[in-house]
């Protein structure tokens, strides 16, 4: 049985870097929907996630054949790589250095795109891609939060239940969902998967952490500050300078 | 169909490099803690905080490179 300390990080970790790219490919989707109707939308969209789904199903059984020191480092130095690639981007965005990610702007692009394109067909393409692409995140998150013994299914039913919560609040508003706020949201997932893959790196190297597990909470506070601080830092840098 | 394929390959490949600094300082702190323990050179126990502190100098020269562009 999996402790409740043990599993809410991962099902958290899997929620909110779920929610991001869910979001990112819902704006694709609604593109779609508007522009040339529900049906390519929806049939693009379940395609996709048939894909992701058994990518998911087929791949997390695999990783538990794997050895857990050799599991533990390379899913350990992949989250670390993924993680800092997006604590990276919502640090410059935090500190002004690169542009928010802008969701309105995204739709438009994409509507303007479908209405020069011909075709139901090329639409449904269009929405299946970006879930496809989007979604490829979210696999690979939850196989590498997942990836220890009893941790996959928590991972999954997190990356499920924000799929759920943002599918239910798009079909509510039917506009691209500009409130929700990206960066913090990639910032602290940035912060989680660092910390996630950190942790798990060293434990594969066999140098085992002061605190057991706890020591996740740590150095997601650790990044977490030090980005923070990063982004501060950047704020205060002179207008020319950016 | 294939620019679906190009499409995920290059998502695959931006997942963990698009900033390739980033990954091979990050790649670097893992192997340089690595080289530490199995040469002696630090103990076991010290390890984490090593490849915690080099974690934290491949984000800071990820931001620093980022911010100058």
């Amino acid at each position: 049985m999996v402790s409740f300390a043990t599993a809410a990080p991962v099902v958290g970790a899997a929620f909110i870097a779920s929610t991001v790219e869910i979001v990112e490919a819902f704006t694709i989707v609604l593109a779609v929907s508007v522009v040339r109707g529900v049906r390519p939308a929806a049939l693009g969209t379940l395609a996709a996630l048939a894909i992701l789904i058994a990518a998911i199903a087929v791949f997390g059984p695999l990783l538990s054949l794997v050895p857990i020191h050799g599991l533990q480092l390379t899913v350990g130095v992949l989250l670390l790589v993924f993680g800092l690639g997006w604590l990276r981007k919502a640090v410059l965005r935090a500190g002004g250095a690169i542009p928010l990610h802008d969701e309105a702007a995204a739709f438009d692009r994409e509507a303007a795109s479908l209405e020069r394109q011909a075709g139901d067909w090329l639409a449904g393409v269009a929405a299946f891609k970006a879930v496809l692409l989007e979604g490829t995140e979210v696999v690979f998150i939850v196989l590498a939060v997942g990836a220890r013994p009893g941790l996959l299914l928590p991972a999954a039913a997190g990356a499920a239940a924000a799929c759920v919560l943002v599918l239910a609040v798009g079909m509510l508003v039917r506009r691209p969902l500009t409130r929700i706020p990206e960066n913090s949201l990639k910032f602290a997932v940035g912060c989680l998967l660092t910390g996630f893959g950190a942790f798990w790196s060293c434990e594969g190297l066999g140098a085992p952490w002061p605190g057991g597990e706890w020591a996740i909470l740590g150095l997601i506070g650790l990044y977490g500050g030090a980005g923070l601080a990063m982004a501060a830092a950047l704020r205060r840098r002179p207008v020319s300078a950016r | 169909m294939i620019d679906v394929l190009k499409a995920l390959t290059a998502e695959i490949v931006k997942m963990f490099a698009a900033d390739l600094w980033l990954t091979l300082t990050a790649l670097a702190a893992v192997g340089l803690t690595l080289l530490a323990i199995r040469t002696g050179l630090i103990d076991p126990a010290a390890a984490p905080f090593v490849l915690a502190g080099g974690v934290l100098v491949a984000l800071a020269v990820g931001v620093a490179r980022g911010a100058r562009r």
